[in-house]
Protein backbone atom coordinates (compact mmCIF):
# COMPACT_ATOMS: atom_id res chain seq x y z
CA UNK A 1 0.00 0.00 0.00
CA UNK A 2 1.41 3.42 -0.91
CA UNK A 3 0.06 6.33 -0.25
CA UNK A 4 -0.07 9.01 -2.83
CA UNK A 5 -2.04 12.18 -1.61
CA UNK A 6 -0.88 14.00 1.43
CA UNK A 7 -2.69 16.82 3.56
CA UNK A 8 -1.59 20.30 2.64
CA UNK A 9 1.97 21.22 4.62
CA UNK A 10 -0.22 24.43 6.33
CA UNK A 11 -1.90 21.77 7.59
CA UNK A 12 0.43 19.65 9.01
CA UNK A 13 2.22 22.50 10.36
CA UNK A 14 -1.25 23.62 12.20
CA UNK A 15 -1.25 19.86 13.50
CA UNK A 16 2.18 20.27 14.64
CA UNK A 17 1.84 23.19 16.53
CA UNK A 18 -1.71 21.76 18.61
CA UNK A 19 -3.86 24.63 16.63
CA UNK A 20 -5.41 22.25 14.32
CA UNK A 21 -9.68 22.65 15.19
CA UNK A 22 -10.68 19.56 16.31
CA UNK A 23 -12.41 17.30 14.15
CA UNK A 24 -9.87 17.93 11.41
CA UNK A 25 -6.97 17.14 13.58
CA UNK A 26 -8.58 13.70 14.26
CA UNK A 27 -8.44 13.41 10.77
CA UNK A 28 -4.64 14.29 10.07
CA UNK A 29 -4.01 12.15 13.37
CA UNK A 30 -5.35 9.17 11.51
CA UNK A 31 -3.07 9.77 8.37
CA UNK A 32 -0.19 10.44 10.54
CA UNK A 33 -0.51 7.00 12.04
CA UNK A 34 -0.41 5.20 8.75
CA UNK A 35 1.83 7.66 7.10
CA UNK A 36 5.65 7.89 7.42
CA UNK A 37 6.49 10.60 5.20
CA UNK A 38 3.91 13.14 7.10
CA UNK A 39 5.41 12.10 10.64
CA UNK A 40 8.89 12.72 9.35
CA UNK A 41 7.64 16.78 8.52
CA UNK A 42 5.36 16.72 11.66
CA UNK A 43 9.02 15.33 13.65
CA UNK A 44 10.59 18.52 11.25
CA UNK A 45 7.74 20.80 12.26
CA UNK A 46 7.84 20.45 16.36
CA UNK A 47 11.26 21.58 16.08
CA UNK A 48 9.83 24.99 14.78
CA UNK A 49 7.43 24.61 17.87
CA UNK A 50 10.30 24.57 20.16
CA UNK A 51 12.78 26.77 18.91
CA UNK A 52 10.06 29.90 19.53
CA UNK A 53 9.40 28.50 22.89
CA UNK A 54 13.21 29.31 23.51
CA UNK A 55 12.37 32.86 21.92
CA UNK A 56 9.33 33.28 24.03
CA UNK A 57 10.34 35.51 27.26
CA UNK A 58 10.40 33.58 30.60
CA UNK A 59 7.10 33.93 32.96
CA UNK A 60 8.43 34.39 36.41
CA UNK A 61 7.28 31.46 39.05
CA UNK A 62 5.74 31.61 42.24
CA UNK A 63 6.23 28.50 43.96
CA UNK A 64 8.97 25.93 42.85
CA UNK A 65 9.60 22.56 42.08
CA UNK A 66 6.23 20.57 43.34
CA UNK A 67 6.39 16.97 44.84
CA UNK A 68 7.90 14.88 42.06
CA UNK A 69 5.01 11.36 41.88
CA UNK A 70 6.26 8.44 40.17
CA UNK A 71 4.42 6.39 38.06
CA UNK A 72 4.59 3.76 35.06
CA UNK A 73 2.51 6.07 32.16
CA UNK A 74 0.63 3.84 30.57
CA UNK A 75 1.48 3.06 26.78
CA UNK A 76 -0.47 4.70 24.83
CA UNK A 77 -0.42 3.16 21.09
CA UNK A 78 -2.74 0.69 20.23
CA UNK A 79 -0.83 -1.33 18.34
CA UNK A 80 -2.36 -4.39 18.03
CA UNK A 81 -4.33 -5.77 14.81
CA UNK A 82 -6.86 -3.98 13.18
CA UNK A 83 -7.66 -1.97 10.16
CA UNK A 84 -8.66 1.03 12.17
CA UNK A 85 -6.11 3.64 12.58
CA UNK A 86 -4.24 3.71 15.92
CA UNK A 87 -5.31 7.46 17.01
CA UNK A 88 -9.02 6.68 16.28
CA UNK A 89 -8.73 3.00 18.19
CA UNK A 90 -10.39 4.09 21.49
CA UNK A 91 -13.55 5.67 19.88
CA UNK A 92 -14.17 2.54 17.58
CA UNK A 93 -12.39 -0.16 18.41
CA UNK A 94 -9.44 -2.11 16.34
CA UNK A 95 -11.80 -3.50 13.21
CA UNK A 96 -14.20 -1.52 10.97
CA UNK A 97 -16.57 -4.71 10.54
CA UNK A 98 -17.76 -4.15 14.40
CA UNK A 99 -18.55 -0.08 13.51
CA UNK A 100 -21.78 0.23 14.55
CA UNK A 101 -23.08 1.89 11.39
CA UNK A 102 -26.58 3.74 11.01
CA UNK A 103 -28.57 3.97 7.39
CA UNK A 104 -28.00 7.57 6.47
CA UNK A 105 -29.56 7.52 2.64
CA UNK A 106 -29.24 4.62 -0.31
CA UNK A 107 -26.20 3.36 0.09
CA UNK A 108 -24.55 5.43 2.40
CA UNK A 109 -24.03 4.37 6.01
CA UNK A 110 -22.30 7.01 8.71
CA UNK A 111 -21.20 6.98 12.03
CA UNK A 112 -20.79 9.93 14.16
CA UNK A 113 -17.57 9.94 16.44
CA UNK A 114 -18.32 12.36 19.50
CA UNK A 115 -16.01 16.01 20.01
CA UNK A 116 -15.57 18.05 22.76
CA UNK A 117 -18.50 20.26 23.72
CA UNK A 118 -16.93 23.54 21.78
CA UNK A 119 -16.31 21.37 18.21
CA UNK A 120 -17.37 23.52 15.63
CA UNK A 121 -16.89 20.90 12.90
CA UNK A 122 -18.58 17.17 12.50
CA UNK A 123 -16.47 13.67 12.55
CA UNK A 124 -17.74 10.66 11.22
CA UNK A 125 -16.88 7.41 9.75
CA UNK A 126 -18.81 7.03 6.08
CA UNK A 127 -19.41 3.73 4.29
CA UNK A 128 -20.42 4.13 0.59
CA UNK A 129 -21.60 1.23 -1.58
CA UNK A 130 -19.20 0.46 -4.17
CA UNK A 131 -19.89 2.56 -7.65
CA UNK A 132 -22.38 5.17 -6.26
CA UNK A 133 -22.00 8.64 -6.79
CA UNK A 134 -22.73 11.15 -3.74
CA UNK A 135 -24.43 13.54 -5.28
CA UNK A 136 -22.52 17.04 -6.35
CA UNK A 137 -21.64 19.17 -3.27
CA UNK A 138 -19.69 22.55 -1.95
CA UNK A 139 -18.30 22.80 1.50
CA UNK A 140 -19.04 25.78 3.56
CA UNK A 141 -15.91 25.02 5.45
CA UNK A 142 -12.95 22.54 5.34
CA UNK A 143 -13.36 19.20 4.47
CA UNK A 144 -10.95 16.47 4.96
CA UNK A 145 -11.49 13.14 4.31
CA UNK A 146 -9.22 10.21 4.73
CA UNK A 147 -9.95 6.61 2.90
CA UNK A 148 -9.89 3.76 5.46
CA UNK A 149 -11.03 0.91 2.93
CA UNK A 150 -11.53 0.69 -0.90
CA UNK A 151 -11.12 3.84 -3.13
CA UNK A 152 -13.41 6.86 -5.01
CA UNK A 153 -12.62 9.21 -7.03
CA UNK A 154 -13.34 12.90 -8.03
CA UNK A 155 -12.55 15.53 -9.98
CA UNK A 156 -9.37 15.57 -8.59
CA UNK A 157 -8.15 12.50 -9.08
CA UNK A 158 -8.87 8.98 -6.94
CA UNK A 159 -7.96 8.13 -3.69
CA UNK A 160 -7.01 4.87 -1.90
CA UNK A 161 -6.29 3.62 1.42
CA UNK A 162 -4.55 5.99 3.45
CA UNK A 163 -4.63 8.44 1.24
CA UNK A 164 -5.94 12.04 2.33
CA UNK A 165 -8.62 14.66 0.13
CA UNK A 166 -7.97 18.03 1.52
CA UNK A 167 -10.95 20.23 0.57
CA UNK A 168 -11.40 23.99 1.01
CA UNK A 169 -14.18 26.60 1.73
CA UNK A 170 -15.74 26.51 -1.72
CA UNK A 171 -14.25 23.88 -3.05
CA UNK A 172 -16.61 21.35 -4.75
CA UNK A 173 -16.49 17.76 -5.64
CA UNK A 174 -18.75 14.89 -6.58
CA UNK A 175 -17.36 11.63 -5.20
CA UNK A 176 -18.09 8.17 -6.96
CA UNK A 177 -16.72 4.91 -4.61
CA UNK A 178 -15.22 2.49 -6.08
CA UNK A 179 -16.02 -1.12 -7.39
CA UNK A 180 -14.80 -3.81 -5.44
CA UNK A 181 -15.67 -3.04 -1.62
CA UNK A 182 -17.50 -0.92 -0.09
CA UNK A 183 -15.71 2.59 0.56
CA UNK A 184 -15.27 3.96 3.95
CA UNK A 185 -13.89 7.08 4.73
CA UNK A 186 -13.24 8.98 8.18
CA UNK A 187 -14.66 12.62 7.48
CA UNK A 188 -14.18 15.65 9.32
CA UNK A 189 -16.33 19.11 8.16
CA UNK A 190 -16.20 22.26 9.42
CA UNK A 191 -19.70 23.39 7.72
CA UNK A 192 -22.71 21.18 6.06
CA UNK A 193 -21.88 19.93 3.09
CA UNK A 194 -24.15 22.19 0.44
CA UNK A 195 -26.03 19.67 -2.39
CA UNK A 196 -26.92 21.40 -5.69
CA UNK A 197 -29.66 19.60 -6.51
CA UNK A 198 -33.17 20.18 -4.58
CA UNK A 199 -33.63 16.54 -4.59
CA UNK A 200 -30.64 15.98 -2.91
CA UNK A 201 -31.16 18.94 -0.60
CA UNK A 202 -34.91 17.36 0.33
CA UNK A 203 -32.81 13.79 1.03
CA UNK A 204 -30.48 15.74 2.90
CA UNK A 205 -33.13 16.76 5.67
CA UNK A 206 -35.03 13.24 5.64
CA UNK A 207 -31.96 11.59 6.50
CA UNK A 208 -30.35 13.88 8.54
CA UNK A 209 -26.71 13.53 6.82
CA UNK A 210 -25.48 16.76 6.72
CA UNK B 1 25.57 19.51 32.02
CA UNK B 2 23.59 19.27 28.52
CA UNK B 3 19.70 18.89 28.08
CA UNK B 4 20.19 15.13 26.78
CA UNK B 5 22.06 14.30 29.52
CA UNK B 6 20.43 15.70 32.28
CA UNK B 7 17.65 13.57 31.17
CA UNK B 8 19.23 10.54 30.84
CA UNK B 9 20.43 11.48 34.26
CA UNK B 10 17.10 11.80 35.51
CA UNK B 11 16.32 8.09 33.41
CA UNK B 12 18.71 6.55 35.08
CA UNK B 13 19.16 7.91 38.70
CA UNK B 14 16.21 10.13 39.68
CA UNK B 15 18.89 12.36 39.79
CA UNK B 16 16.98 15.48 41.20
CA UNK B 17 19.82 18.23 40.22
CA UNK B 18 19.83 17.15 36.98
CA UNK B 19 15.79 17.84 36.89
CA UNK B 20 16.48 21.27 38.98
CA UNK B 21 18.40 22.22 35.79
CA UNK B 22 15.81 21.18 33.30
CA UNK B 23 12.98 22.61 35.63
CA UNK B 24 14.63 26.08 36.06
CA UNK B 25 15.27 26.42 32.58
CA UNK B 26 12.22 25.37 30.53
CA UNK B 27 9.09 25.99 33.05
CA UNK B 28 9.08 29.71 32.98
CA UNK B 29 8.90 29.13 29.22
CA UNK B 30 6.40 26.62 29.12
CA UNK B 31 4.21 29.13 32.00
CA UNK B 32 4.33 31.87 29.37
CA UNK B 33 3.67 29.60 26.45
CA UNK B 34 0.19 28.52 28.50
CA UNK B 35 -0.31 32.44 28.97
CA UNK B 36 0.22 33.48 25.54
CA UNK B 37 -2.80 30.81 24.71
CA UNK B 38 -5.14 32.48 27.16
CA UNK B 39 -4.12 30.62 30.83
CA UNK B 40 -4.47 32.84 34.01
CA UNK B 41 -1.18 32.60 35.85
CA UNK B 42 -2.22 30.07 38.08
CA UNK B 43 -2.75 27.58 35.84
CA UNK B 44 -0.18 28.60 33.44
CA UNK B 45 2.05 27.61 36.42
CA UNK B 46 0.14 24.75 37.07
CA UNK B 47 0.59 23.65 33.40
CA UNK B 48 3.92 23.98 33.24
CA UNK B 49 4.71 21.88 36.24
CA UNK B 50 2.69 19.42 34.56
CA UNK B 51 4.77 19.35 31.75
CA UNK B 52 7.84 19.16 33.72
CA UNK B 53 6.33 16.39 36.25
CA UNK B 54 5.56 14.15 32.80
CA UNK B 55 9.93 14.74 31.97
CA UNK B 56 10.14 13.64 35.30
CA UNK B 57 8.14 10.49 35.03
CA UNK B 58 8.59 9.93 31.25
CA UNK B 59 12.40 10.30 31.22
CA UNK B 60 13.10 6.67 30.32
CA UNK B 61 11.60 7.09 27.05
CA UNK B 62 13.22 9.43 25.41
CA UNK B 63 15.62 8.71 22.88
CA UNK B 64 17.68 11.60 21.31
CA UNK B 65 17.04 9.84 17.91
CA UNK B 66 13.74 11.51 18.11
CA UNK B 67 14.61 14.77 18.32
CA UNK B 68 16.22 17.32 20.79
CA UNK B 69 14.51 17.83 24.59
CA UNK B 70 13.07 21.20 23.45
CA UNK B 71 11.38 19.63 21.05
CA UNK B 72 9.99 17.07 23.52
CA UNK B 73 9.37 19.47 25.91
CA UNK B 74 7.12 21.55 23.36
CA UNK B 75 5.11 18.30 22.72
CA UNK B 76 4.33 17.48 25.78
CA UNK B 77 3.28 21.43 26.77
CA UNK B 78 1.29 21.22 23.18
CA UNK B 79 -0.92 18.07 24.21
CA UNK B 80 -1.43 19.23 27.59
CA UNK B 81 -2.99 22.65 26.02
CA UNK B 82 -4.92 21.05 23.79
CA UNK B 83 -6.01 18.69 26.96
CA UNK B 84 -6.45 20.94 29.74
CA UNK B 85 -7.43 24.55 27.74
CA UNK B 86 -8.75 24.07 24.82
CA UNK B 87 -10.61 20.56 26.27
CA UNK B 88 -10.49 18.71 23.35
CA UNK B 89 -9.01 15.13 22.53
CA UNK B 90 -4.76 15.32 21.83
CA UNK B 91 -5.23 13.79 18.78
CA UNK B 92 -1.51 13.68 17.77
CA UNK B 93 0.36 11.93 19.78
CA UNK B 94 3.64 12.84 21.36
CA UNK B 95 6.80 11.66 19.15
CA UNK B 96 6.87 8.61 21.89
CA UNK B 97 3.89 7.53 20.85
CA UNK B 98 5.23 6.31 17.48
CA UNK B 99 7.25 3.22 17.08
CA UNK B 100 10.83 3.58 17.13
CA UNK B 101 12.03 5.14 13.82
CA UNK B 102 14.22 7.94 13.70
CA UNK B 103 12.34 11.17 13.29
CA UNK B 104 14.76 13.25 12.00
CA UNK B 105 16.32 10.58 9.72
CA UNK B 106 19.76 11.82 9.83
CA UNK B 107 22.13 11.06 6.87
CA UNK B 108 24.88 9.16 8.29
CA UNK B 109 27.62 11.19 6.59
CA UNK B 110 26.24 14.57 7.64
CA UNK B 111 25.37 14.16 11.57
CA UNK B 112 24.35 17.80 12.61
CA UNK B 113 24.77 18.00 16.38
CA UNK B 114 21.44 18.69 18.18
CA UNK B 115 22.59 22.60 18.91
CA UNK B 116 23.87 23.14 15.55
CA UNK B 117 20.44 22.45 14.49
CA UNK B 118 18.86 24.76 16.78
CA UNK B 119 20.87 27.69 15.74
CA UNK B 120 19.91 27.01 12.07
CA UNK B 121 16.26 26.56 13.22
CA UNK B 122 16.88 30.31 14.93
CA UNK B 123 18.33 32.21 12.33
CA UNK B 124 15.99 30.80 9.59
CA UNK B 125 13.25 31.71 11.75
CA UNK B 126 14.38 35.45 12.30
CA UNK B 127 15.31 35.36 8.21
CA UNK B 128 11.99 35.05 7.52
CA UNK B 129 9.37 38.03 6.46
CA UNK B 130 7.83 39.58 8.97
CA UNK B 131 4.45 38.86 7.39
CA UNK B 132 5.66 35.11 7.74
CA UNK B 133 7.53 34.93 11.44
CA UNK B 134 4.11 36.35 12.54
CA UNK B 135 1.57 33.64 11.59
CA UNK B 136 4.13 30.97 12.47
CA UNK B 137 4.63 32.39 15.78
CA UNK B 138 0.15 32.95 16.49
CA UNK B 139 0.30 29.29 15.36
CA UNK B 140 2.78 27.82 17.40
CA UNK B 141 2.83 29.68 20.25
CA UNK B 142 -0.47 31.67 20.19
CA UNK B 143 -2.36 28.45 19.16
CA UNK B 144 -4.86 29.85 16.92
CA UNK B 145 -6.09 28.04 14.15
CA UNK B 146 -5.83 29.20 10.35
CA UNK B 147 -9.33 30.91 10.45
CA UNK B 148 -8.67 32.35 13.67
CA UNK B 149 -4.97 33.82 12.66
CA UNK B 150 -7.10 35.79 9.59
CA UNK B 151 -9.45 37.02 11.46
CA UNK B 152 -7.37 38.65 14.43
CA UNK B 153 -4.98 39.88 11.01
CA UNK B 154 -7.51 40.52 9.02
CA UNK B 155 -6.81 38.64 6.29
CA UNK B 156 -8.50 35.62 3.91
CA UNK B 157 -7.84 32.54 5.07
CA UNK B 158 -6.26 31.23 1.94
CA UNK B 159 -3.50 34.20 2.38
CA UNK B 160 -2.52 32.81 5.85
CA UNK B 161 -2.49 29.22 4.65
CA UNK B 162 -0.28 30.17 1.72
CA UNK B 163 1.92 32.67 4.32
CA UNK B 164 2.24 28.97 6.57
CA UNK B 165 3.26 27.03 3.89
CA UNK B 166 6.27 29.21 1.80
CA UNK B 167 7.17 29.97 5.56
CA UNK B 168 7.49 26.59 6.54
CA UNK B 169 9.01 25.44 3.38
CA UNK B 170 12.17 28.15 3.75
CA UNK B 171 12.56 26.71 7.28
CA UNK B 172 12.76 23.00 6.29
CA UNK B 173 15.64 23.65 3.86
CA UNK B 174 17.64 25.07 6.56
CA UNK B 175 17.16 21.66 8.35
CA UNK B 176 18.47 19.92 5.29
CA UNK B 177 15.35 18.11 4.58
CA UNK B 178 14.48 17.22 1.14
CA UNK B 179 11.48 16.86 -0.73
CA UNK B 180 11.10 12.98 -2.00
ZN1 LIG C 1 1.17 11.64 4.53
Amino acid sequence: MSIERHPALENLVSCSAGSMPEALAAVMASHISLCKRCRRELAIMETIGASLIDEVPSASLTSGIGILKDSKEPKALASGEGDVPAALRKHVGPWLKDVPWKWAGFGVWQHRIPLSGRAKASLRLIRVSPGLKLPDHGHSGSEMTLVLRGFFTDNTGSYGVGDVADMNEGDEHAPIAGLGDDCICLVASEGPMRFNSILDRVLQKLTGFD
Amino acid sequence: MSDSDSLLQIANQKDRLAFQQLFQKYAPRVKSFMMRHGADANTAEELAQETLLAVWRKASLYSSERGSVTTWIFTIARNLRIDRLRKEEMWVELPDGYDQEASMDAQPDEVVSDEERRLNMHRALNALPRDQYQVVVLSFIDGLSHREIAERLGLPVGTVKSRIRLAYLKLRATVGAQDE
